[in-house]
């Protein structure tokens, strides 16, 4: 039996009076691709949060690599190896494109790499999301679709063993919806756990290989797609009764 | 990425020889004075700009820190007779310990919370040194400069080839900083400090990096002002001049580069020493405040962001640049010159009009026709007001060539591309 | 006076003699009466800040150059045609908030709708600050001003207690003005809109409510107080333009320990940094009451409630 990769065990995490996640158990294997489902407000971004570090949970435990992540810094769990991107994207205003993956090459890196090592693998991701013809633009001049092929670059610069794509197709058309989804499979064929995060369902539904629903904080469903869409808990959580 | 380091290294040769062939050349006492507080400027906003500029946090606490250089100095030179390269780095590093210290307490904060904050210590420490008799107190401290001093002829232009050396070494920090990879860390944390962490960046060990070089500078600026000053009180210690001309240089030189600070605090500096002669000081903070506001408002990347946009522009905007530079020149010398006629109606008469000529420079940057229509106004107010003698024909000439250039730029749509919703606003 | 005294005293009444400490007993009253009031009139002050700062997230660190504006206001119509200065400031309330909403949209138009509240925002407010103050120096120069008012000057006496006029009709004006605030907040559709607006922007915008226009006649109303509070101010004591660079500090101090948003919470906070200065300035002298306010926020800021994380 292979370990996890990632397990998170019963974690909450509370806001004042809200509970935004009661108890949640996920765990992901190596090289997996896991989708995380759920409606609005059931704690999608919360979890991820957690996970990266953004917000600390009050209990339950995080172990990533086989190693209690609680209390790192996000900083630091990117330099173990965990990335996300952000849902809405948050890119340096002020940098080109290529300055932005900089940034990620030179910081969550494991080891140094020369300056010019740095342009270059910086060049080698943007040839491979198809955004090396704006390397040298400024980032705030960017159209939707380029800033979120940015983001996951920007997470792919990382060099993560396991990446959180968060909502990065919300409101795309369907050929860059596609477009995403062949990105995230060829960066699983090179070895890098994927959690995606979509209200796309054919895109969650062609990508993953197991499904985790979140409803009101709690796991309701965790399987292969087609018995997550067949469970009927899942079908009253989006529908209602 | 990479740029040649040898101009940079040029410039500060350059520099260091043109002050020291200077001391040899200018017997003149006065411009070593009015020099010192340029540079100590330098040195100020420079140190300012870590934060501020390329890291994203105000401080407004500069006082506090910039009288932490001067008070050690105070002790210092009190208990053991410091020598000057004791009471500067020892005023450095009691004010990088203190920025330390306050960045550790308040920086895992929101931004505004620092910002507050580092005012709050400012004045914590003033009332803490106001109530502290072996520093003088409300009363003050007297500092007796040493009679001899090797190489100079007196001890004035010891204390400005110094604050030329802090200024220099301030500044080749800032530019070591920005080319480095952590300058790049601090400009993901200006940009965007959730995103930057999540990439890796340690975001709180560089904001104290931050937070300790820049009180270090300020503290350095501070080092040398008894014996500059003489007379130290914590009124002037403290003055809050210090925090809204730290503030403004960088602004209105640009953040984003070690050069913005040095524009900033030579224009800035050398503007309200010319202003002290033939006015009283508060005026020096109405133009510093003036120009402030005008910059922040239609011009947020400064001296050195019009500068680039110069280069690139079409011809329109350049005469809008333009017509704004000469609109500044005009408003800051008319204060400087019509504002010293006389006393009271004519006094005030000859400050609101040039204020007119900056706030009309500004405008012209964003309704160029407008801004034309004031500048022309204040210029020919001013020529009708106070008559046109060779001194006060320069703001009217200055004026009128810079609205002529606002009509220019309207003609030429010179208003600013990407900015439509400002003209319906 | 020391501690050792009042122990002193203390020791000396259990013995039988209480002179001593009688009149300690009267000095400490005294002082926490004025203390209380002078807190009061502190809320009048900051409650500006609470709108601006606290609801609209707007840092107007220059709203004491509008306190002073309003206090030479006062003192200049009051010396010109002798009106009560408090009619004076609650008259000009109106010109105060046109001004509030001027300067919210010269805000608005370069720096919300850019995204650059951050350094140039507060960059902005800093430099009004200077120009306020400057140009109150220019029209009204450096000397001490003061208004005349029937009460000013008198006391009434509770017991041991006075009860300075001049402290108690600005802490009855500045809690009035406050109840009308909360009144306001709570009651009104334009109230409930400016909550609304503090708590979720994009819930209002999603009701079809422009927040940009809330804004603007919220923080006209943020200036429109320092007009009255401008009037207290000069019946309290005498001013002169640089009086506004103590107020910086108190005012944000203030907003940020009564929970940011809450007028009662201003209110409680104001009472409490009132006493805490005027204890401290009795017993220590007058020379440590600025750092009072800021230590107890620097404190405040050190442990750091909720409500102050960046995340």
């Amino acid at each position: 039996m292979v370990e996890a990769l990632l397990q998170v065990k019963d974690v909450t995490k509370r806001f004042g009076g809200f509970v935004a996640l009661d108890a949640v158990n996920v765990d992901v294997f190596p090289g997996e691709r896991l989708g995380l489902i759920g409606p609005n407000g059931s704690g999608k971004s919360t979890l991820v949060n957690c996970i990266s570090g953004t917000l600390r949970n009050e209990s339950g435990s995080i172990l990533f690599d086989g190693a209690d992540i609680r209390g790192l810094p996000a900083h630091q769990r990117t330099r173990r190896g965990i990335a996300r991107s952000f849902q809405i994207p948050k890119p340096f205003k002020s940098m080109t494109v290529l300055e932005n993956l900089a940034i990620p090459l030179e910081y969550a890196a494991r080891e140094w790499a020369h300056p010019s090592q740095v342009i270059d693998d910086a060049m080698a991701i943007l040839t491979q999301i198809g955004l090396e013809q704006k390397a040298n633009e400024r980032s705030n001049g960017l159209t939707q679709i380029e800033l979120r092929k940015l983001e996951l670059a920007r997470a792919m610069a990382a060099k993560p063993k396991l990446l959180i794509a968060d909502e990065a197709m919300a409101g795309l058309s369907s050929n860059e919806v596609d477009d995403i989804l062949s990105l995230l499979l060829m960066l699983n064929e090179h070895g890098i756990t994927i959690i995606m995060i979509e209200h796309i369902m054919r895109a969650v539904m062609r990508f993953s290989q197991r499904i985790v629903v979140l409803d009101a904080g709690r796991k309701i469903a965790d399987g292969t797609p087609e018995d997550v869409v067949r469970n009927p808990a899942v079908e009253k959580a989006y529908l209602g009764e | 990425m990479r740029k040649s380091p040898v101009p940079f290294l040029i410039f500060i040769v350059v520099a260091a020889a043109l002050g020291l062939a200077a001391t040899r050349l200018i017997g003149n006492q006065y411009y070593y004075f009015a020099a010192y507080v340029v540079l100590q400027y330098v040195v100020l906003a420079t140190g300012w700009n870590i934060l501020g500029g390329y890291t994203g946090y105000v401080n407004f606490g500069v006082a506090g820190f910039f009288a932490i250089g001067a008070y050690t100095s105070v002790v210092l030179i009190k208990l053991i007779g410091a020598p000057m390269p004791v009471l500067i780095l020892a005023g450095g590093i009691v004010a990088g310990l203190v920025g330390l210290g306050t960045g550790y307490l308040t920086l895992r904060l929101k931004g505004v919370f620092f910002s507050i904050a580092t005012l709050a210590l400012a004045i914590v420490l003033q009332t803490f040194v106001t109530n502290w008799d072996y520093v003088g107190g409300s009363r003050g401290v007297y500092t007796i400069r040493p009679r001899e001093v090797p190489f100079f002829g007196n001890y004035v232009e010891f204390l400005f080839i110094t604050m030329l050396l802090l200024a220099l070494g301030a500044v080749a920090a800032a530019w070591l900083i920005e080319r480095s990879w952590i300058g790049r860390g601090l400009a993901a944390i200006r940009d965007d400090e959730l995103a930057a962490e999540a990439m890796g960046v340690p975001t709180l060990r560089l904001k104290l990096f931050a937070t300790t070089v820049s009180g270090f500078m300020m503290g350095i600026a501070g080092a040398p002002y008894p014996y500059y000053v003489t007379y130290l009180d914590p009124a002037s210690g403290f003055s809050l001049a210090y925090a809204v001309n730290s503030v403004a240089m960088p602004l209105i030189g640009g953040t984003t580069s070690w050069l913005g600070p040095v524009i900033g605090a030579v224009l800035l500096g050398t503007l309200q020493q010319v202003a002290t002669v033939t006015i009283s000081s508060a005026l020096n903070l109405l133009i510093v405040g003036v120009n402030l506001v005008m910059f922040v408002t239609v011009a947020p990347d400064g001296i050195l962001g019009l500068a680039r946009e110069f280069s690139e522009g079409r011809p329109g905007r350049r005469a809008a640049i333009a017509a704004m530079i000469l609109g500044i020149l005009a408003g800051d010398s008319g204060i400087a010159i019509t504002g010293a006629a006389g006393t009271g109606w004519l006094q005030l008469l000859g400050i609101a009009i040039p204020l007119l000529t900056i706030v009309g420079g500004g405008l012209a940057l964003v309704r160029p026709g407008a801004g034309g229509v004031m500048m022309l106004a204040s210029a020919v107010a001013t020529g009708a007001v106070f008559g046109l003698d060779p001194v006060t024909a320069i703001p009217v000439v200055i004026g009128a060539v810079g609205g002529g250039l606002a009509y220019v730029s309207r003609l030429r749509g010179g208003a600013p591309a990407g900015d439509q919703a400002l003209k319906n606003a | 006076m020391e501690f050792h005294q009042i122990i002193e005293a203390f020791l000396a009444c259990a013995g039988g003699d209480c002179g001593n400490f009688n009149s300690i007993l009267d000095l400490l009253a005294n002082a926490l009466v004025a203390g209380l009031l002078l807190g009061g009139f502190y809320a009048a002050v900051t409650v500006g800040v609470t709108i601006s700062f606290g609801m609209l997230d707007i840092v107007n660190i220059a709203h004491p150059a509008f306190i002073m504006l309003g206090a030479f206001v006062a003192y200049f119509v009051n010396q010109t045609f002798g009106v009560d200065p408090i009619v004076i400031g609650v008259a000009f309330t109106p010109v105060f908030f046109v001004l509030g909403m001027a300067i919210y949209r010269i805000y608005y138009t370069s720096f919300e709708k850019r995204g650059q509240e951050s350094i140039r925002g507060l960059a902005f407010f800093f430099g009004v600050l200077f120009i306020g103050e400057v140009a109150l120096i220019l029209t009204f120069g450096v000397d001490y001003r003061s208004v005349d008012a029937g009460y000013i000057g008198t006391s009434v006496n509770l017991g041991v207690v006075g009860l300075p006029m001049r402290l108690f009709v600005p802490f009855v004006v500045s809690m009035t003005m406050m109840v009308l605030l909360e009144l306001f907040l709570g009651r009104t559709f334009f109230g409930r809109a400016i909550k609304a607006v503090s708590q979720d922007r994009l819930a209002l915008q999603l009701m079809a409510a422009d927040p940009a226009h809330i804004k603007e006649l919220a923080f006209g109303l943020s200036i429109a107080t320092a007009s009255v509070a401008g009037s207290l101010l000069i019946i309290i004591g005498p001013v002169e333009p640089s009086i506004g660079r103590d107020y910086i500090g108190r005012v944000f101090a203030i907003c940020v320990l009564g929970g940011m948003s809450s007028v009662p919470g201003t209110v409680i906070a104001a009472i409490i940094i009132g006493v805490a200065e005027s204890f401290t300035s009795t017993f220590y002298g007058p020379s440590w009451s600025p750092a009072i306010a800021f230590g107890l926020l620097l404190l405040v800021l050190a442990v750091r409630p909720a409500g102050l994380l960046g995340r």
